[in-house]
C-alpha cells in the first residue's frame, strides 16, 4: 500500500494526543503501516451487513 | 521426564490409582524434566519445587486415606505467570506490573479449582510481557526457545507453558489466549491446547490484555487431558462479568459418545491458501491426511468458506490494541523505556483507531458471529490451519511487525467470534517441526470439538511425540 502523504503528520498527532513519547524507528514503523492499517479499518464501514446491526457489548444497570 | 513416567493426565491418574506410581514420583519426575532443559529453554520464571513436593505428598496421603478429588489429583501443573498462585507473585514478564495488583497469596480463581481439584503447581511459566509482544532481550526475562529446534521461538503468549509440555516439565498447564496465545504455542510445540468458549473459564485473577477477548485454556499432550482440565476451570466467577453461566459439561465422560467415532458429525473445512503467504512444503499433505484420519473415524467433510476472513482479523488486531491500550494508560506515558519493544509498540497501535473505529468493530464483529452461527448449522465443526508454517526462527523476528513474522498464523479470527477451538498436532516438517489444525465449533460445544480431537488422537500419535534434551546451545540472537 502506498504511504499518504498525511501519515507521518496524523501519527504524531495521535501519538501526542495520547501522551506518548516513543522512539523515532518506533514511530518510523507506525508511520510505515499506518496507510494499510487504516484501509482495513475502513473496510469495517463497508460491510452491508452491519448497517442495523448493534455492536457486539453487553452494559448492565446493575454491577 | 524418564521414559517410563506416564505421559498424559489420563495414564497418571490410572497410575496413581492403580499404585504404581505416586504424586511425589510424577513431581519428581516433572522436575527432573524441567532441570534437564532449563535454563536453555525459557520455560519458567518460578519454579516452585519444595511446595510442589509437599503439595504431592498430601495428595499422595490423601489418596491412600481414601479422599480422591478427581482426575486432577495428584497431578503437576505449570501456570502462565500473568495468573495469579498463591505462591508468589505474578510479574506478566514485566517491569511495569505493580506487585498489588493483585491479592497477595491469592490464587486466581480458576487457580484454586485447579487447586482444589487437587492439582500440585510447580511453577510459573514465561509468557510475552503483558501476553503480547515476542522475546526481547534487553529485558531481564527468558527467551523461551522452541524444545524441538532451539533456534526457534516455543511461540505466545503462552510461551513457557507451551515449551514446558513439550519438555515434559508438567503434565498440564494453564495458558491463555487473547488471539491466539493458547493455541500458537501449542501448534509449535507439538502439544493440544483449547482456547474454551469466551467466558467458558473466568479470567478473575488473571492480568487483562483485551477484556472481551482474553480466555483462560488449558494446554496438554491430548484432548483428553485438556478434557479433564476444562471440567475443573469452567464455571461462572462473580469477579468476572463475562464469565457464563452456561451449565458446565463432564467434557471427559463427553469424549466416551462414540469414543472415537465421529459418524454423523459433519466437519467444514477451510483450508484459507487464499490469505496464506507462505506454507511451508509438508504442509498440503499433513492437512489432507489429518482430514483422511477424521473421515476414516466417520465424519463428513465438506468444504466452506469462512465469511468475512479479513474483516475479523483486523477487529481481533483493532480490538485487542485498543483495550490494551486503555489499561496500559498512563504507564505507557511515563514508562515507556520499561515495556519490552513488542508489547509498548502494540499498545502505541492502540491509540491510532478512534471510539468510532472501536464500536464499529463491534458492529461487525456481531455480524460476524451470526454470519459463522449460520454456517454453523450447516456443519457441526469447522477444521483450519492453526498454522501453515512452523515456529519462527528467533533471530527473524521483527518485534515491531508482529504480523508479518507470524503471517501464516491462522488464531486471530476464531478469537473474534469467541467460539471454542482447539490445536490439535498433526504431523511434523521435514525439518521435525511440529504443525497443527484448529478445530472450531458452536459456543458452549467445547465438548464435541473436544470429542473431535480426542477421535483424531486415537487414531494418531503425534500428540505423544518428544523431543530430546540436548546440551544446553550457545547463545542465540534475538531481534530487540
Amino acid at each position: 500500500m502506498s504511504q499518504t502523504p498525511d501519515s507521518e503528520a496524523i501519527v504524531s498527532a495521535l501519538l501526542t494526543m495520547a501522551g506518548l513519547s516513543i522512539f523515532d524507528d518506533e514511530k518510523a514503523a507506525l508511520v510505515g503501516g499506518f496507510a494499510a492499517n487504516r484501509a482495513a479499518v475502513d473496510a469495517l464501514y463497508k460491510v452491508p451487513e452491519v448497517r442495523y446491526e448493534v455492536p457486539a457489548l453487553t452494559w448492565s444497570s446493575v454491577v | 521426564m524418564a521414559a517410563d513416567e506416564p505421559l498424559t493426565i489420563v495414564e497418571a491418574g490410572r497410575a496413581l490409582r492403580a499404585g504404581t506410581t505416586t504424586s511425589r514420583a510424577l513431581v519428581q519426575a516433572v522436575q527432573a524434566a524441567a532441570d534437564q532443559w532449563e535454563p536453555d529453554l525459557g520455560i519458567f520464571l518460578a519454579r516452585f519445587n519444595d511446595t510442589a513436593l509437599q503439595a504431592a505428598d498430601v495428595a499422595d496421603q490423601e489418596l491412600a486415606a481414601g479422599v480422591d478429588r478427581g482426575p486432577l489429583h495428584g497431578i503437576p501443573l505449570g501456570v502462565k505467570d500473568i495468573i495469579a498462585t498463591a505462591e508468589g507473585p505474578t510479574t506478566a514478564q514485566s517491569l511495569v506490573l505493580e506487585p498489588d495488583w493483585t491479592v497477595a497469596g491469592q490464587d486466581a480463581p480458576v487457580v484454586a479449582r485447579l487447586r482444589n481439584a487437587g492439582a500440585v503447581i510447580v511453577g510459573k511459566t514465561s509468557t510475552n510481557e503483558y501476553a503480547i509482544g515476542m522475546p526481547d532481550a534487553s529485558k531481564p526475562f527468558p527467551i523461551p526457545r522452541n524444545p524441538w529446534d532451539r533456534e526457534r521461538w516455543s511461540g505466545g503468549s503462552s510461551a513457557g507453558t507451551g515449551n514446558g509440555m513439550a519438555a515434559g516439565a508438567f503434565l498440564g498447564g494453564l495458558g491463555t489466549d487473547t488471539g491466539g496465545s493458547v493455541r500458537m504455542p501449542a501448534a509449535y510445540c507439538g502439544v493440544t491446547g483449547l482456547k474454551a468458549t469466551f467466558g467458558r473459564v473466568p479470567k478473575s485473577g488473571c492480568v487483562p490484555l483485551g477484556y472481551t477477548l482474553d480466555g483462560v485454556g488449558p494446554l496438554a499432550r491430548s484432548a483428553a487431558d485438556c478434557a479433564l482440565m476444562l471440567s475443573v476451570m469452567a464455571g461462572p466467577d462473580p469477579e468476572d462479568p463475562m464469565s457464563a453461566w452456561q451449565p458446565v459439561e463432564d467434557y471427559f465422560s463427553a469424549l466416551s459418545l462414540g469414543a472415537g467415532d465421529l459418524t454423523g458429525v459433519r466437519i467444514g473445512v477451510d483450508n484459507l491458501d487464499r490469505f496464506t503467504a507462505a506454507t511451508d512444503d509438508a504442509w498440503p499433505a499433513l492437512f489432507s491426511t489429518a482430514l483422511d484420519e477424521l473421515r476414516a473415524a466417520g465424519a463428513t467433510i465438506v468444504d466452506v468458506e469462512l465469511p468475512l476472513f479479513r474483516e475479523l482479523v483486523t477487529i481481533q488486531s483493532l480490538t485487542m490494541a485498543s483495550e490494551s491500550a486503555a489499561y496500559h494508560m498512563p504507564d505507557i506515558q511515563g514508562r515507556w523505556a520499561d515495556y519490552s519493544v513488542g508489547a509498548r509498540y502494540f499498545f502505541a497501535t492502540g491509540t491510532t483507531y478512534s471510539a468510532p473505529d472501536y464500536i464499529q468493530a463491534q458492529r461487525v464483529r456481531r455480524v460476524g458471529q451470526k454470519t459463522m452461527a449460520a454456517l454453523l448449522t450447516e456443519v457441526d465443526l469447522i477444521v483450519t490451519p492453526t498454522s501453515t508454517l512452523p515456529a519462527p526462527l528467533l533471530a527473524e523476528m521483527v518485534p515491531r511487525r508482529p504480523r508479518v513474522s507470524l503471517s501464516a498464523l491462522h488464531t486471530f479470527y476464531w478469537s473474534s467470534l469467541g467460539n471454542p477451538t482447539m490445536s490439535v498436532p498433526v504431523g511434523f516438517t521435514g525439518a521435525g517441526l511440529p504443525m497443527a489444525v484448529q478445530v472450531s465449533g458452536r459456543p458452549f460445544e467445547d465438548a464435541l470439538v473436544l470429542r473431535a480431537g480426542d477421535a483424531y488422537q486415537r487414531r494418531t500419535d503425534f500428540h505423544l511425540a518428544r523431543p530430546v534434551p540436548r546440551p544446553a546451545a550457545a547463545p542465540i540472537a534475538v531481534s530487540a
